[in-house]
């Protein structure tokens, strides 16, 4: 029995609060990502921005810098806590999560193929092979994976996290070898490219983003009702009349376009996807109409929060978010696990 | 009314179910007995529609299972499996409503609310409700799990209920309350309710027909005082006589 249900009575009757809540959470979005545009090396003051009393130069921040990177880092934080969520509901499970089952390693192999073995790139056009690389290898994973489960015919939960396992410890060690023959530019490159950053966003990236994450997204929080009575296991779902079948695969899709995108765009941003859906639940409780939308706000709100501070700490120099990210979701993450699974093995 | 034509079912090279006729009737109970192993739930799984067999037709009122459309069956038909994990925090209320998926777009409205309340007070767990369902006992957790079931198929005419083992977790009392419970429902909605069970006193006490298995095939199918007479389940179960029959004085 684990904290989440060692509580014996929730306190609130929450789905009634379900667009109040919902409401709330967008505006502190909203709030947080004015703010954030203002903050940086080059001042803008929230009462300019408020008046449009802006000069040349501060303009030319806001819309050629600032906004498309504060819109990529709210678009990839709802991108990884949905996938998070939906993923949790998927396998029955509330500790999987987007980099579980492979596709982030996928992803990172193919962008490590890339850089040691394309020889040196240069440009924009680097930067678009390596988001191009990210996004191919993160759904081939996601593919790979389906096959698998769809070989086995059960779809089991059990049996897509163990081969989701195997897959992240082939591709990492695939991406280790990789990294060994590579010369030390080439390190340095896959280095940073792994720990996530969103030091290179550029409009394009934030539309193609965009296109890819917020369609996938709406169909993820359609299916939400559906997810709840997967919760009760396939069997159960079919007898509840949810096709549950169709209902795995539409997800397993639906999350690999949002993780491939967000990988492809911002590298590999860990904890996102494990902790912001527990947040709400632990909160809000389990129900998924309202756990994935809100968790959709909720990561973009601590995503931009997050680059904000990685832009500005170190200012004028950058710290990768990914690294701030796992440093403040990885002792979260034993946090819970101890809490949850400390009753039951005596700890 | 369901019927199954010679139906097979098999798991590799594993026989389960072989040449299995039966027949349930709208109004009466049917009980579903015999060792462990003997094919019980994969019958069960079968009539209900959660397996498919190998061999053989399943007709669902008269309709051929195979075709018959998910969201159709899914008002028709509710099924109770054995055991069933949950490990998140949802409410009792929240959990039953879940069984109302058929029929509601959310939010749920006030006769789906209605129909909740209903099932739970059926089972006598309405004073669960707030509580959070992963924290109850188990006992407590198969009588929730029951009245999500009878909610999904709450005042349906023509509708079949399938139960695994229901009262397995429960206590002298509600084992009595829940089957005449069950009773009660066949008889008022004219509700084809199958059930497996391993307690041929409840059985004989409860339940119209039965249905005795061994070795994936139907020992004996009929009205339940003569299928379960001591010498078919001394044959069956390979037990002495002086263990059939209820009460052995210490």
């Amino acid at each position: 029995m684990n904290t989440l249900s060692r509580q014996l009575i929730r306190p609130l009757p929450v789905l009634g609060l379900r667009i109040p809540v919902l409401a709330l959470l967008g505006l502190l979005l909203l709030f947080a990502l004015l703010v954030v545009i203002s903050i940086g090396a080059v001042s803008v003051p929230l009462s300019a921005l408020f008046s449009a009393q802006l000069s040349d130069q501060q303009l030319a921040v806001i819309s050629a810098i600032r906004l498309p990177r504060v819109l990529l880092s709210a678009i990839v934080g709802a991108a990884l806590a949905v996938s998070g969520a939906a993923m949790q509901s998927l396998f029955r499970n509330p500790l999987a999560d987007p980099g579980v089952i492979g596709i982030a390693s996928g992803a990172a192999l193919a962008v490590a193929l890339v850089i040691v073995l394309a020889g040196p790139l240069s440009g924009v056009f680097a930067l678009y092979s390596l988001s191009f690389a990210a996004f191919v290898g993160g759904l081939m994973t996601c593919l790979l994976i389906f096959l698998f489960t769809g070989i086995n015919g059960s779809f089991s939960a059990s049996y897509m996290l163990l081969a989701g396992i195997a897959i992240n410890t082939l591709s990492g060690a695939a991406t280790g070898l990789l990294s060994y023959l590579s010369d030390d530019q080439q390190l340095r490159a896959l280095t940073f490219w792994t720990m996530g950053s969103f030091g290179g966003a550029l409009w394009p990236g934030v539309i193609v983003a965009a296109t890819i994450v917020l369609p996938a997204l709406f169909l993820l929080i359609r299916n939400a009702r559906a997810l709840n009575i997967l919760l009760l296991g396939n069997e159960e779902a079919r007898q509840l009349g949810v096709d549950s079948k169709r209902l795995q695969r539409r997800v397993i899709i639906c999350t690999a376009l949002c993780v491939g995108a967000a990988v492809a765009v911002s590298g590999i941003i860990g904890f996102v996807g494990l902790v912001v859906p527990h947040l709400i639940r632990l909160t809000l409780g389990p129900d998924n109409r309202l756990l994935l939308p809100a968790s959709a706000l909720l990561g973009a709100l601590l995503v931009v929060l997050a680059d904000t501070v990685a832009r500005t700490l170190v200012s004028p120099a950058e710290l990768p978010v990914g690294i701030l990210t796992s440093l403040i979701g990885g002792p979260f993450f034993l946090w819970l696990l101890v809490k949850q699974y400390g009753g039951r093995m005596g700890l | 009314m369901i019927t199954a034509k010679h139906i097979a079912y098999g798991v590799g090279d594993t026989q389960i179910l072989d040449d299995v006729c039966v027949s349930l009737k709208p109004g009466t109970v049917t009980a579903i007995l015999g060792p462990n192993g003997a094919g019980k739930s994969s019958l069960l799984k079968c009539l209900s529609g959660t397996l498919s067999p190998c061999r053989g037709d399943i007709y669902f009122n008269g309709v051929n299972l195979q075709g018959y459309p998910l969201e159709d069956l899914s008002r028709r038909r509710g099924v109770l499996s054995q055991s069933i994990a949950l490990h998140f925090p949802f409410t009792v209320f929240e959990l039953v409503m879940m069984g109302r998926y058929p029929y509601i777009d959310s939010p749920a409205s006030q006769d789906d609310k209605q129909v909740v309340q209903w099932a739970l007070e059926s089972v006598d767990a309405w004073s669960l409700k707030d509580r959070v369902f992963p924290s109850l006992s188990g006992g407590e957790q198969q009588r929730v799990q029951l009245a999500r079931v009878l909610g999904q198929i709450w005042a349906q005419q023509q509708a079949c209920l399938f139960l695994d083992e229901p009262t397995a977790a429960l206590d002298l009392k509600y084992q009595h309350q829940i089957f005449q419970l069950i009773g009660q429902l066949a008889d008022d909605y004219a509700l084809t309710v199958c059930v497996i069970l391993h307690d041929p006193q409840l059985a004989r006490r409860y339940c119209d027909q039965a249905i005795l298995m061994q070795q994936g095939q139907v020992f004996a199918a009929g009205s339940t005082a003569r299928v379960l007479a001591p010498e078919n389940i001394e044959c069956v179960y390979e037990v002495p006589p002086d263990w059939i029959g209820g009460w052995v004085p210490l």
